[in-house]
């Protein structure tokens, strides 16, 4: 009896650097390491993985009363498996990970691939974020606002396709509904959602040359919403209500200049178009505002007697339309040094995105014997031109070895932005007040010090930075 | 024939062609009353009222039903006053007889609808009212009646029309009142309270028109002169804030203010407790009689057209607007019943004076400095009558514990009222805020029921000698004894002795029989409170206080108390 069997291992890095302002912060990092056997037709892969997360938005009000800055955080340790086993026909697979979360799907096709067709189930729990807002305002009367983003997500995908020679067309349609989890005493936000897609693709691949054409619409309705769970009560304080409609054309182009087909040396290039409009429906129903501060007051008198005395709530309704286009070109050689084999690459992207918002805020404020409402129109209209420039290096060594490194950076070459109403410059505070202006808090400010002062070289790739690095080895 | 080729990317053409995809659902919408003009029935006047009544004149005069029967004294109010009332005992009027009914409709078991029978009492006025058909040209005085017993929802079409008209107009003083606009707050009452006048000298027992002249009445305190006059002469004296009592400024501005106000009949103290006597309980009586009828319905509820919404308004709010309005009454009547007057010489320069010394200096202080000593002095010795209750008010100082008891009662039946009215669907769904444990309401029951329960305490505190276990504090309080005493609280100063008036370093106090024990500039330099260097050196006579405090025995037990007050 004999089979054949390889393995490969792989520890896999990545940091996603896109804003780092005094206001502003978004930043994403994450390791996975994997290790995959492939033992005659069943492969087994398992790992491990690291994603942190960690965006901040202060909004600076009129005073500090109406000034606040919300975090967002998640750090998630997360181990997974699967297994596959693939036959004449027909294949099954099962990804589990510690979320938990687990996907089952299935593959059919026929020996020449002239049709196939697939079909997947997954479910599981999404702990997503970890949400703070801290007001700016010294009132105790004012909570800090601290929870969990969690769901329950399933979702079924179906895919059918056909190849004929060097035309391959293939259709995947995705559907998937959130439930809310509702387990956890405190601040508490989730979701109930639904969405679907479809994705017809198209590729051609035909000699050194390969095309490939997609195209994506995702609908989604959302309902994100924010509890208070105090006992056995549970208030909604928080509301929105979001239609989503992604339009999507990828086109990727790639030609080989190898001379090998073992080597890898291309050119390739590729052109995107996406189009996302976002509405955030109305809703006039009692108890669906959007921000109800007072049903997110911790329980007391003063929030019992404030919404006889001053109940002020907000409802967010409008349009936004985001657009970008991209088209980028790149080479990627495969040199050899002795019996190892070094690939550097380069590839540069313009694009163009236009973002445009146009919203109503409407504010109500009741007391006992009397409401009343107005409504503010914000509006954006923010245009970038840039460019991503993005370089790599991968090593190969003669058997097992692998490493690559791969760094990219946004560089803007015009930026407009108009907004109404005009956004307005607080007065500076008094120099000895400064200090007490920070309203999220000692460990920010203090992380952006760390930053500033590890190494400033670092400040400058603090913005619109990635970088992914990864080693493996196989047998 | 098409070749194979070309199948699959006109195929992949044909699926591309559906670009631009976008869900109609999506679409958004605005809400309907988003361009609402202004409130068009701010616009509604008096005339446009009459019209609506059937009035034939529209120069109907409505007279408070607390003003008395006669309509021409009670348009001229006499400014000046005796100089003789100075001395406090001018309070005794008849204005308070016709308090003495007012308790609380909760705790009148089954009196609910009861006319009340006494012939003197403000209900008589209805007896009075007068109607508009004895002339059509003369100007016509009405006195608004006031009825105890059951209002009624009067469905007269003319009266349903005038009551819709004139409460979406009462919510233009909210919103004056949400706003800070208090000009406009004030004009606005003014009308609101006569509109529902009228209304009432029409229909004396409508529940919507008595609802709204009670809250209006209420309002159209901000049209007092008296207090008008003093937030001017307040205003005069510029940037002063209200901060705090310490604040220099603000003291030195309303001392200036409160000269400003006195003359040599009368000072800031006297005219105040006139008008809280003569005006403004009077005006808290008619609304709490007026609440009380609406109460004695049982479960009336009354919709507000409000920001193009119905808003209900039922117990849930009458209730505890009643129990406020019976704490009015006690914080009223604590102020009018009490000697508070401090002037000398009708001025109260001396304050400024006196704030002006620093204590923990031990220097000597300036003669004006060490004439306001004197005057402090001799405002607290124990023989005089600073802090004492009025011969005339005794009585009515006597029933502070039932208001305070009634405002707690009514604001309790209120709040149960909504946990009642949260078991049942449907009922709250207008209502101004929904009680229940899920996310379509405003409030928990745990909420609700916490209010509750504070209340409880407070009426067992009112009514008991109430046991204080707080955060290390250990006492029995009995509130009843406090309104039981009415020669002031002076009786109560610690043992203090002096010999120069103008050297504060000469002030001690003393032990029960007269040695020194502490200076009061050290008293004043501890930076902290220190229990231990105080206790038997600043000696309270009477540890009980009059009994306020039974189970204080000791000047331990005094000192212990101040402390754990001093450590929340």
């Amino acid at each position: 009896m004999c089979f054949a069997w390889n393995t490969q291992g792989l520890v896999d890095c990545s940091g996603l650097f896109v804003l780092d302002q005094k206001d502003r912060k978004f930043r994403t990092m994450g390791c996975f390491v994997e290790d995959s056997t492939h033992v005659k037709n069943w492969s087994v892969e398992a790992g491990y993985g690291n994603f942190d997360l960690d965006a901040r938005w202060k909004y600076i009000g009129i005073n500090d009363l109406y000034t606040w800055t919300v975090n967002f955080k998640k750090h998630l340790d997360m181990g997974y498996a699967s297994v596959q086993t693939d036959y004449r026909h027909i294949n099954f697979r099962l990804d589990v990970s510690s979320l938990p979360f687990y996907v089952a799907s299935t593959n059919w096709y026929t020996l020449d691939s002239i049709l196939f067709a697939g079909v997947a189930y997954g479910r599981g729990e999404m702990d997503l974020l970890d949400v703070k807002w801290v007001s700016a305002s010294k009132l105790s009367i004012i909570p800090k606002i601290e929870g969990s983003f969690e769901d329950e997500f399933h979702f079924s995908r179906f895919t059918a396709g056909s190849r004929t020679g060097v035309h391959t067309i293939n259709v995947g349609y995705t559907r998937g509904e959130t439930d809310p989890d509702v387990d956890r005493k405190g601040y508490v936000f989730s979701d109930s959602s639904r969405f679907w897609e479809i994705e017809p693709s198209y590729s051609y691949n035909e000699g050194p040359n390969s095309f490939s054409l997609l195209y994506s619409y995702l609908n989604a309705d959302l309902n994100v919403f924010g509890l208070l769970r105090e006992g056995s009560s549970e208030k909604r304080f928080f509301f929105l209500p979001v239609g989503v409609d992604m339009n999507m054309v990828k086109a990727d182009f790639r030609h080989s200049t190898a001379e090998s087909p073992k080597r890898t040396s291309a050119f390739s290039a590729r052109a995107i178009y996406m189009q996302l409009e976002l509405a955030l429906l109305w809703d006039d129903r009692r108890f669906y505002e959007t921000l109800a501060p007072n049903r997110g007051l911790t329980s007391s008198i003063i929030k019992t007697l404030s919404f006889s005395v001053y109940n002020r709530s907000f409802r967010l309704y409008g349009d936004a339309d985001i657009k970008l286009v991209d088209a980028g070109a790149g080479y990627e050689w495969d040199k050899g040094i002795g019996s190892w084999r070094i690939k550097p690459s380069f590839f540069v992207d313009v694009f163009y995105t236009n973002a445009e918002a146009d919203l109503r805020k409407r504010t109500e404020t009741t007391n006992a014997l009397y409401a009343e409402h107005f409504t503010d129109t914000l509006s954006w209209d923010v245009s970038v031109v840039g460019a991503v420039a993005s370089a790599g290096v991968a090593l190969e060594s003669p058997k097992h070895f692998f490493a690559g490194l791969d760094v990219s950076q946004i560089i803007p070459f015009y930026y407009s932005k108009e907004q109404y109403p005009p956004q307005e410059t607080p007065a500076p505070p008094p120099p000895e007040d400064q200090p007490s202006t920070e309203p999220s808090g000692p460990e920010t400010s203090e992380e952006s010090d760390n930053v500033s002062n590890v190494n400033r070289f670092f400040k400058l790739f603090r913005n619109g930075f990635a970088i992914n690095a990864k080693m493996g080895v196989k047998f | 024939m098409f070749s194979k080729k070309l199948v699959y990317p006109l195929f992949a053409a044909a699926l591309f062609a559906i670009v631009g995809c976008s869900d109609t659902s999506h679409a958004n919408s605005a809400p309907d009353d988003e361009a609402s003009a202004e409130n068009s029935s701010s616009s509604f006047g008096l005339h446009d009222l009459d019209i609506i009544l059937g009035n034939s004149s529209s120069s109907i005069i409505i007279i408070d039903p607390s003003k008395g029967d006669n309509p021409e004294s009670s348009a001229s109010e006499d400014e000046g006053e005796d100089a003789d009332k100075k001395d406090g005992d001018k309070k005794d009027t008849d204005k308070k007889d016709s308090t003495d009914k007012v308790t609380s409709s909760s705790s009148k078991a089954g009196d609910s609808g009861n006319a009340d029978e006494d012939s003197d009492e403000p209900a008589s006025s209805s007896s009075k009212t007068k109607t508009s058909s004895s002339s059509e040209d003369e100007p016509t005085h009405e006195i608004v009646p006031l009825t105890n017993g059951k209002c009624v929802d009067d469905t007269t079409s003319a009266i349903k029309q005038a009551l819709k008209k004139v409460n979406e107009r009462s919510v233009s003083m909210f919103q004056a009142l949400s706003k800070k606009d208090i000009d406009q707050v004030k004009v606005s009452s003014d009308t609101t309270k006569m509109m529902y006048g009228k209304i009432l000298a029409r229909s004396p027992k409508s529940c919507e028109a008595q609802v709204g002249y009670a809250i209006s009445s209420v309002m159209d305190f901000l049209n007092n002169d008296l207090l008008n006059e003093i937030v001017n002469a307040y205003k005069k004296g510029g940037n002063a804030p209200f901060n705090s009592l310490t604040d220099e400024s603000m003291i030195n501005n309303l001392v200036q203010t409160a000269n400003e106000i006195s003359n040599d009949k009368s000072t800031i103290t006297l005219k105040m407790q006139k008008e809280l006597a003569d005006e403004m309980i009077p005006g808290i009586d008619s609304s709490i009689i007026y609440m009380q009828n609406v109460i004695s319905v049982g479960d009336y509820k009354m919709n507000v057209p409000v920001d193009g919404k119905d808003r209900e308004v039922d117990n849930s709010e009458f209730q505890p607007a009643l129990g406020l309005l019976f704490a009015a009454k006690a914080v009223f009547t604590m102020v009018c019943s009490v000697n508070l007057e401090v002037a000398h010489n009708n001025s109260y320069d001396w304050i400024s004076a006196l704030n002006s010394i620093n204590i923990r200096k031990e220097q000597k202080i300036s003669a004006t400095q060490a004439e306001a000593v004197k005057i402090a002095i001799d405002l607290i010795k124990a023989d005089k009558l600073f802090t004492s209750v009025y011969e005339s008010w005794t009585d009515e100082w006597a029933k502070i514990p039932v208001y305070l008891d009634s405002a707690f009662h009514e604001s309790r039946a209120g709040f149960k009222y909504s946990i009642s009215e949260s078991a049942e669907p449907g009922e709250q769904d207008n209502d101004i805020y929904v009680v229940g444990d899920d996310a379509d309401a405003d409030v928990s029951l745990d909420d609700i029921q916490n209010m509750v329960t504070a209340l409880d305490i407070a009426i067992d505190a009112i009514e008991l000698p109430y046991k204080i276990n707080y955060k290390g504090i250990d006492a029995q309080i009995n509130v009843k004894k406090f309104f039981a005493n009415t020669d002031g609280i002076t009786k109560f100063n610690p043992y203090y002795v002096y010999t120069d008036e103008s050297d504060l370093t000469t002030f001690y106090f003393t032990d029960k029989s007269g040695k020194k024990t502490i200076s009061l500039v050290d008293v004043a330099n501890m930076k902290d409170l220190d229990v231990n260097a105080l206790v038997n050196k600043v000696v309270f006579p009477d540890p009980t206080f009059g009994g306020i405090f039974p189970k204080f025995s000791t000047q331990e037990d005094i000192w212990n108390f101040i402390s754990s007050v001093n450590d929340l």
